[in-house]
C-alpha cells in the first residue's frame, strides 16, 4: 500500500510518514499541490492524505483537479480550520473523509485503514481486518489462517460492521443489512448473531463492542 | 406646509418655521383689525361734521309759497367754508334737480334711500366726501349736498397707520429675535450632547453626564448610558477572557516545557517513556483548550447563525457524536449509554454537535472510573430535549448558576476540564432559544443536564 502525503508543514508530515511506515504502509511526502499533481501523473498511489491549507494552490483545488484528471484514489483531508463547513465542502469536492488538526496518530491510522478497506471492497472481492480475511467471491473467511465458518446472516452482519468501522453502527442499520435474509427480523435477533460472532472472533482479539442504546462497533486489537 | 413634511429638517428649523411665519401673519391681521377699529369712528366723526354743515344750511332755507331759496349771509358762508386743510363745497337742489344755490362743481347725486347719506365722489381728479340731506315737505323736498376734499382724512389715516405699524413691527422683530434665541438656548443641550458623543474616543465608555439636560432628552441619554454600560461590561469581559485564556494556555505549556527538559536529561529509558506519556496528556489538554476557545469564539450569537439553521434530528446528532466519545469513555472506564428517540428541532448542525459533544465530554470528564453516563433525547411536553446524566460527584445547588461562567470550574471537581465547555453550551443554547436545566441525577446522585429546544414546526 502506497500513500501520498501532501502537507507543507515538515514536522506534521514527518510524523504522519513515520506512523504510516510503522503500520506497514509506504508513504511519500510532497510539500505542494503542484508537486502532488506531478507525482500523481507518473506514480500510482492507494490513498492521498491532503492538507487543505497548502501554499499557492489549496487542498480543495488539488482534489478538484485530481478528480477531473481521473484519479479516483481515496482522499483523506487534514485541516486546521475545524469548521464543519470547510470539511463538508471538502467532501463535496471529492474527498472521502476528513480529520481536523491536531489529531491523534492512532485515529489517523484507523481512518486510513477504513478508507483503504472500503476502497478495496469495491475493487476486489477480498478484504482483511487484522487477522481476519474475507473473500466475497468464494464466500470464505479465514481467521489467523484457519478457515472460519460464517453462515449468511453472520457474514452480512460482520461485513456491515467491518465496512463502518471505526464508526458505531445502529441496531436499526444492522437489521436493515440483514433484510435480505429475513423480512421480520427483530433487534433482539441481532443480539443473538452478535454474540455468536463475538465467540468466533475473540481468538483474534477482534471485539464487537456494545454501545448501550445505539448499536455496535467493531474494534481491532491494538497492535503496537 | 410641504416643507414641514420633509424629514431632514432640523428641530430648530421646524420650530422657527412654525413660529415666525404665523407670527407675521398674525401681525398683518391685527394691523387690519386695529386700523378699522380706529379709522371707522374717525370717519364717522368727519361725516358728522359734514352733516352739521348741511343742517346749518337747512336752517337758512326760506320757503315762500312754492319758491325756496337760501338766505345765507356772507359771514355765515365764510364760516361754513372755513377750513385750513380741506376745500368745502355745498349745493342746494329742488325736487326738479334744479340747483338753487351753491357751487356748480358739485353735481346732483340724489336722492338716497336713507336720510342722510354719505358717499365718496370726485371733482375733477380730486376725491371728495359728500353728505346729502333731504329737507322740506314730502311733496316738495329740497336737497342739500355738502362736500369736502379728504386731505384731513388721509392725514389721519397715515397717522393711525404709522402709530399702529411701528410699535407692532418692533414687537415682531423683538419676538422673532427672542424666539430664535429661545430655540437656540433650548436646543443647546442637544448640540452639546452631539459634540460630546462625536468627540468621544471609541474606547471611552464612561456614561454621559445627565445634570444639565432637559427632561425630554433624559431618556435618550439614559438609553445611551445603558448601551455604554453594556459595551463596557462586554469589553471588560473580553479582556478578562483573553487574560484567562492566555493563562490557561501557559499552564500546560509550562508543564510541556519542564517535562521536555527533564526527558532530555533523563538517562533512564523507562522513566523517559513515562515522561513522554505525560507529555502526550499535556498536549491533549492544550489541544482540547484551543478547540474550546475556537468553538466559543465561533458560537457567539451572530446574525449569520439563523441563516445556517435547518431542521435536524437530535437523535441523529446524538448517534453521530456517540462514535466520537466512545473511545474516551472506554479509556476512562465509564459505561456510556444512550436512550434516544426522534426529536426534530431547527439548529445549526455543527453548533448542535458542539453543544451535545460538550455535555457528553463534560460528564465523562467529571465522572470517576466505573461510573455510568447516559445520554437521552426525545420529545417531552411540547419540547425536544437532550439530556446527559451521570453518577459522578454532582454539582452543589449553590454552584449551579456559576458553572456556565467561562473558566469556572466546580470546586468539588476532580476532572481536568478547561472550564469552557459549559460556557460553550450556554452560548449555543442561547443561539437556539434553548433552556438549560441543571439537576441532580437519579437517586439524588450525580448531575443531570437537560437542554430543552423548541420543537421544529
Amino acid at each position: 500500500m502506497r500513500i501520498l502525503v501532501v502537507e507543507d508543514d515538515p514536522m506534521v508530515a514527518d510524523g504522519i510518514k513515520e506512523a504510516l511506515s510503522c503500520t506497514g504502509y509506504t508513504a511519500d511526502h510532497v510539500k505542494s499541490a503542484e508537486l502532488a499533481e506531478r507525482v500523481l501523473r507518473t506514480e500510482n498511489f492507494d490513498l492521498a492524505i491532503i492538507d487543505l491549507g497548502l501554499p499557492q494552490t489549496d487542498g480543495h483545488e488539488l482534489i478538484r483537479r485530481m478528480r477531473r484528471a481521473g484519479h479516483d484514489l481515496p482522499v483523506l483531508i487534514l485541516t486546521a480550520r475545524d469548521s464543519l463547513e470547510d470539511c463538508v465542502s471538502g467532501l463535496d469536492t471529492g474527498a472521502d473523509d476528513f480529520m481536523t488538526k491536531p489529531f491523534r496518530l492512532p485515529e489517523l491510522i484507523a481512518r486510513v485503514r477504513a478508507l483503504i478497506r472500503r476502497r478495496h471492497s469495491v475493487t476486489s472481492s477480498r478484504f482483511s481486518y487484522g487477522e481476519l480475511e474475507m473473500d466475497n467471491a468464494s464466500h470464505t473467511a479465514r481467521l489467523k489462517g484457519k478457515e472460519l465458518e460464517l453462515p449468511g446472516r453472520e457474514w452480512s452482519l460482520l461485513e456491515t460492521l467491518l465496512m463502518s468501522s471505526p464508526s458505531v453502527v445502529s441496531k436499526d442499520k444492522l437489521v436493515q443489512s440483514l433484510g435480505g435474509w429475513d423480512s421480520d427480523l427483530t433487534p433482539n435477533a441481532v443480539e443473538v448473531y452478535v454474540s455468536r460472532l463475538r465467540a468466533k472472533l475473540s481468538p483474534a482479539g477482534i471485539q464487537i463492542r456494545t454501545v448501550r442504546g445505539i448499536g455496535y462497533r467493531l474494534d481491532e486489537p491494538v497492535t503496537a | 406646509m410641504s416643507l414641514l413634511r420633509r424629514r431632514n429638517l432640523s428641530i430648530r428649523q421646524r420650530l422657527l418655521l412654525w413660529l415666525v411665519p404665523p407670527l407675521i401673519l398674525l401681525w398683518a391681521l391685527s394691523m387690519v383689525g386695529d386700523y378699522h377699529l380706529t379709522q371707522d369712528p374717525a370717519e364717522e366723526a368727519f361725516d358728522r361734521a359734514l352733516l352739521d354743515s348741511a343742517l346749518a344750511l337747512a336752517a337758512n332755507l326760506k320757503t315762500e309759497g312754492r319758491i325756496t331759496r337760501l338766505a345765507l349771509s356772507p359771514e355765515a358762508e365764510a364760516m361754513l367754508r372755513f377750513d385750513d386743510t380741506d376745500h368745502s363745497y355745498f349745493a342746494v337742489f329742488d325736487d326738479q334737480q334744479q340747483q338753487l344755490a351753491g357751487d356748480h362743481e358739485l353735481a346732483w347725486h340724489g336722492p338716497g334711500t336713507t336720510n342722510p347719506i354719505y358717499f365718496s365722489e370726485q371733482i375733477g381728479s380730486e376725491p371728495i366726501r359728500v353728505a346729502l340731506y333731504q329737507t322740506g315737505s314730502r311733496d316738495h323736498p329740497t336737497y342739500i349736498q355738502v362736500a369736502e376734499t379728504i386731505h384731513k382724512r388721509q392725514q389721519l389715516t397715515h397717522r393711525i397707520l404709522g402709530a399702529l405699524m411701528w410699535p407692532n413691527l418692533l414687537l415682531i422683530v423683538a419676538a422673532a429675535v427672542l424666539i430664535t434665541l429661545g430655540v437656540r438656548s433650548a436646543l443647546s443641550p442637544l448640540l452639546r450632547l452631539r459634540d460630546e458623543v462625536a468627540s468621544r474616543s471609541s474606547r471611552d465608555l464612561q456614561p454621559l453626564s445627565t445634570s444639565p439636560v432637559p427632561a425630554e432628552v433624559r431618556p435618550l441619554i439614559d438609553s445611551l448610558n445603558h448601551l455604554f454600560g453594556l459595551l463596557a461590561q462586554q469589553a471588560e469581559a473580553q479582556q478578562r477572557f483573553l487574560a484567562n485564556a492566555a493563562h490557561q494556555l501557559k499552564t500546560p505549556l509550562a508543564a510541556l516545557q519542564t517535562q521536555l527538559e527533564l526527558a532530555s536529561m533523563d538517562p533512564d529509558p523507562a522513566s523517559v517513556r513515562i515522561r513522554l506519556q505525560q507529555l502526550e496528556a499535556v498536549t491533549e489538554r492544550i489541544t482540547h483548550l484551543t478547540h474550546q476557545l475556537l468553538a466559543l469564539a465561533r458560537s457567539e450569537p451572530g446574525a449569520s447563525m439563523t441563516a445556517q439553521m435547518r431542521e435536524i434530528d437530535l437523535q441523529q446528532t446524538a448517534e453521530q457524536i456517540a462514535s466520537s466519545y466512545l473511545d474516551f469513555s472506554l479509556a476512562q472506564n465509564i459505561d456510556l449509554g444512550f436512550e434516544l428517540a426522534p426529536a426534530p428541532i431547527r439548529a445549526v448542525p455543527w453548533l448542535l454537535q458542539e453543544l451535545l459533544g460538550n455535555l457528553v465530554d463534560n460528564a465523562l470528564r467529571y465522572t470517576p472510573s466505573g461510573g455510568v453516563v447516559t445520554v437521552r433525547c426525545g420529545v417531552d411536553s411540547g419540547h425536544a430535549f437532550f439530556e446527559v446524566e451521570d453518577d459522578g460527584p454532582g454539582i452543589a445547588a449553590e454552584e449551579r448558576s456559576r458553572i456556565f461562567d467561562r473558566f469556572y470550574r466546580a470546586g468539588t471537581s476532580m476532572g481536568e476540564g478547561c472550564g469552557l465547555g459549559l460556557a460553550i453550551v450556554r452560548e449555543i443554547a442561547e443561539v437556539h432559544n434553548a433552556e438549560i436545566i441543571v439537576d441532580a441525577g437519579a437517586n439524588n446522585k450525580g448531575a443531570k443536564f437537560r437542554v430543552r429546544f423548541p420543537l421544529a414546526a
